[in-house]
């Protein structure tokens, strides 16, 4: 099936990009404030949901193909887990392709065996 | 780059390695299509793709019609007015005095005209909070030349807007200011903490870019004061700093590392770049290049952490949120920053303090709130428009660009610029942009 884009709201609405030159502080001072709602949104959503703490994760970001990469420890199991999210359903899959790729080689050259699950 | 094709003679086709991407110029309604799907589409109607596409709103039938009229419908449908409401917010231009000479500032500096007087400013900041009585917000933004060279009428003004806020019941003042970073007193830092002031400072990047364009008066670099300074501004607390940086021939094939410097070694976190204006008459940047270069750089700014937008970010929020994102020069809510000058006069275009189609006194803007019209953009002036995937993204040249270029048709350079960043913005859906 084709797929739509995404519907996305949450850009730097407030910053508001059309009208740029003359806002450069207020983007500024709305980086505190939207960084908070952040921080309000995730207590509200740890209420919702049965949920653990993701240490130690990094995200990736790609140019070719466009887009992110969230790399993480699994916090209950050995292992990594690899979520990728490109600009396009083609570019998702072969972004975590690589994803998974770079973690085996990764381990591969710090002696780390993979480990089967059970 | 993807290649771009005309499906059923109304939506644009971008294919790359065997997929594509549908777009809808109009309603800005995109989709993606796997290889599977753009075989079948390109076999004989109906198949499974056809018939999704159709849910999707994309059909081969409908009567033909003319894209900039559609926009121009569209724009009625979701209240989208190019006629600013009122003005919200003011850039004052304190002076005209610069201790430093950039070759492509868009202000005529150190021309010996009167700087502005306490009385004129206090006039201005009245207009303002009248203009805005019982709102959220209004702001503010110190402007010249260098501003700071006129600390004495920002104190004063700070003060006078605290007051008129009072007495107007205006919630909020912001305040910003554009400084080169070259001089900033004890006292001036002192001022800019307790005002909690958002401070835009500019900067084109390392020594051998910034001193390319952005020299002192007397021709020597100012590279190590405006490092010291800014690091003062950065330890400070309370204080918003970013830095607006200006594509320029010195850094644009550089604007990755560029930025990559301005967060490592200056410390400053946001980055805004600004839009290319066409002074002398045309874009002095290749706009294709200069689109791909801010999509890195704001990915290199990302990955370091920092948050850098310019009016790429146009692309990715109208494709996001099926709306046009083609006036620029207001805001969000309809209202303009306009330019307040020397002399009690208003400028309607915050970047071009000179063209007489946009000044007016503050008594025409009280009596005449019409004259706010003088702004108002042509939605896609010239027919090209209507064959531009970018049709409802850019939306053609502003007044000023009109102005500037010297009639309707857009400088091809910011036709490439635009038309490249829907190209960029529609294959890339993350979450991140």
């Amino acid at each position: 099936m084709p797929t739509p884009r995404r519907t996305k709201t949450d850009h730097l609405i407030h910053a508001d990009v059309v009208d740029s030159k003359s806002k450069a502080g207020v983007w500024m001072g709305e980086r505190a404030s939207f960084q908070d709602k952040q921080r309000q949104i995730l207590e509200g959503l740890k209420d919702a949901l049965n949920w653990v703490p993701l240490e130690g994760a990094i995200m990736a970001i790609s140019t070719n193909p466009a887009g992110i990469t969230v790399i993480a420890p699994n916090p209950t199991l050995p292992g990594l887990i690899v979520l990728a999210d490109g600009g396009s359903p083609a570019a998702s899959a072969h972004l975590q392709t690589n994803g998974e790729d770079l973690v085996r080689q990764v381990m591969s050259g710090l002696g780390i065996a993979e480990e089967a699950a059970a | 780059m993807a290649a771009t094709r005309l499906l059923w003679g109304k939506y644009f086709q971008y294919d790359r390695d065997g997929e594509a991407v549908l777009l809808d110029p109009v309603t800005l309604n995109s989709c993606y299509l796997d290889r599977g799907e753009v075989t079948d589409l390109s076999a004989v109607p109906p198949t499974a793709t056809h018939d999704a596409l159709s849910e999707l709103g994309f059909t081969p039938d409908g009567p033909a019609t003319d894209r900039r009229e559609a926009l121009r419908r569209q724009l009625r449908d979701l209240a989208l007015d190019p006629t600013p409401n009122r003005v919200s917010g003011l850039r004052i231009v304190l002076t005209d005095r610069c201790n430093m000479a950039c070759t492509y500032c868009f202000v005529d500096t150190n021309t010996g005209k009167p700087d502005m007087t306490e009385d004129e400013l206090a006039e201005g900041l009245r207009y303002l909070f009248e203009e805005n009585a019982d709102r959220d917000e209004v702001s503010i933004q110190w402007f010249g030349g260098e501003p700071t060279i006129r600390f004495d009428l920002m104190r004063y003004g700070d003060e006078l807007a605290d007051r008129l806020a009072a007495q107007h019941k205006v919630k909020r003042v912001r305040r910003t200011v554009v400084t080169n970073g070259a001089r900033l007193t004890d006292e001036a830092l002192n001022h800019l903490v307790r005002h909690e002031y958002g401070v835009g400072i500019s900067i084109d990047g390392p020594p051998d870019i910034n001193s390319a364009n952005r020299l002192l008066l007397g021709g020597r670099p100012a590279d190590d004061r405006i490092r010291r300074n800014v690091r003062r501004l950065v330890e400070a607390e309370e204080l918003h700093v970013g830095c607006n940086l200006t594509p320029t021939a010195a850094n644009i094939g550089r604007l990755a590392e560029t930025v990559a410097w301005i967060i490592d070694t200056l410390g400053l976190k946001f980055i805004y770049v600004n839009t290319p204006i066409p002074t002398g008459g045309r874009w002095r940047v290749n706009g294709q290049d200069l689109a791909h270069e801010l999509y890195e750089a704001r990915l290199v700014a990302l990955s370091k952490g920092g948050l850098l937008f310019s009016v790429l970010d146009r692309a990715f929020q109208a494709l996001d949120t099926r709306r046009p994102m083609l006036f620029d020069h207001m805001q969000g809510d309809g209202t303009l920053n306009a330019a307040y000058l020397p002399g009690k006069r208003v400028s309607l275009c915050d970047i071009n303090f000179t063209e007489p189609n946009f000044l007016f006194t503050l008594d025409e803007l009280r009596y005449h709130p019409e004259v706010l019209g003088t702004v108002t953009k042509r939605v896609a002036p010239v027919p090209a428009c209507g064959d531009c995937p970018a049709l409802a993204i850019c939306g053609g040249p502003s007044r000023n660009e009109q102005l500037l270029i010297g009639g309707d048709t857009p400088d091809p350079e910011m036709c490439a610029f635009y038309t490249e960043t829907v190209d960029i913005a529609l294959w890339d859906n993350t979450g991140v942009q």
